[in-house]
């Protein structure tokens, strides 16, 4: 069954929302990252409530699209895991606030 | 509530998550005091009181490092450069308003009356509102009603304490400064009490992969 004109044209309203963000998880995640220069993993650990797996599952997915970066180095001989938001993770955010804003708006 | 004001509310709980430790309160009541009690051996050892956050620098350092860090993990505030050009702007307009406020008074009443009335009223009021603005900042930066207590309290006593013949001029200025310190430090240390009894340290994490 083909889609109706109606169908496709409420399919498209939604086409412009970056599926990487659009995920409650790293939403919430990009949302910490954006209030700091950067954070550790733990850090991200208790402000999601994640589950470790799962939060760098999330963390890979984002670094993969270029919205954050990862670095890794030794503070007093333990491993800490800084993450911030890049650049084009700030632009994308930005975006994103927009996109939904003028979906909300057209609700 | 729409997916863009949940983002400035994760933001907003982050932020907030960093100033639960009562550092900041424990050192600005610190800074008060050291400053109200140079103030009390004479004005111009007051200077001094300024450079006590540089001292405490290293320590608050090493008191995040071992207390908070392990607790909530780790976080650098954004600079804000905007905010601290603001403070500026708004502490340079304070001076030239006090100095040009003094040619005023002086004009109206005559230079001994109004020299009289600008110290012993004015001065404290001024120095009040000026003391204020940085906590209003951190206040509506952080949405936290204690900063905004702070800085009321600084505006209050400014105002009040000359007008009900508590303290004039600098005295009523070393007063207000020792009235927000007491306040500040006990508030700090409360919260740093709180915070070390409900974290628990937790185990370090890092990326496992």
């Amino acid at each position: 069954m083909t889609p109706s004109s109606e169908e496709k044209e409420r399919a498209a309203v939604f086409t412009g929302i970056d599926r990487v963000i659009h995920e409650p998880a790293r939403l919430s995640i990009l949302a910490v990252l954006r209030a700091f220069e950067s954070t550790d993993f733990t850090f991200l650990l208790k402000q999601t409530e994640l589950s470790r797996g799962n939060l760098s599952s999330h963390l890979s997915k984002l670094e993969a699209a270029g919205y954050i970066a990862i670095t890794k180095e030794f503070v007093e001989k333990v491993p800490r895991t800084l993450v911030r938001l890049t650049d084009a993770g700030h632009d994308a955010v930005a975006a994103y606030r927009t996109e939904m804003d003028r979906i909300l708006a057209n609700l | 509530m729409s997916k863009t004001n949940s983002i400035r509310n994760v933001e907003l709980k982050a932020m907030q998550a960093t100033a639960r430790d009562g550092i900041t309160e424990m050192f600005l009541g610190g800074m008060l005091l050291v400053f109200s009690w140079l103030f009390s051996l004479g004005t111009p050892l007051a200077a001094f009181g300024a450079l006590f956050p540089l001292a405490l620098n290293p320590l608050g350092k090493l008191l995040k490092r071992k207390f908070v860090y392990p607790r909530i993990g780790y976080a650098k505030v954004s600079q804000q450069p905007h905010a601290f050009r603001n403070i500026g702007f708004a502490a340079v307009g304070f001076i030239v308003f006090i100095m040009a406020s003094l040619g005023v008074f002086a004009l109206i009443l005559g230079f001994a009356r109004g020299y009289s009335l600008w110290l012993s009223h004015f001065v404290p009021a001024v120095a009040g509102l000026m003391m204020a603005i940085g906590p209003w900042v951190v206040a509506r930066t952080y949405k936290l009603t204690r900063w905004y207590i702070i800085a009321g309290l600084f505006i209050l006593g400014g105002v009040c304490l000359p007008l009900f013949h508590v303290a004039t001029g600098y005295s009523a200025v070393f007063l207000e400064s020792a009235i927000v310190g007491t306040f500040s430090l006990l508030y700090g240390i409360g919260l740093f009490v709180t915070f070390l009894r409900k974290y628990k340290v937790t185990e370090v994490a890092h990326d496992p992969k």
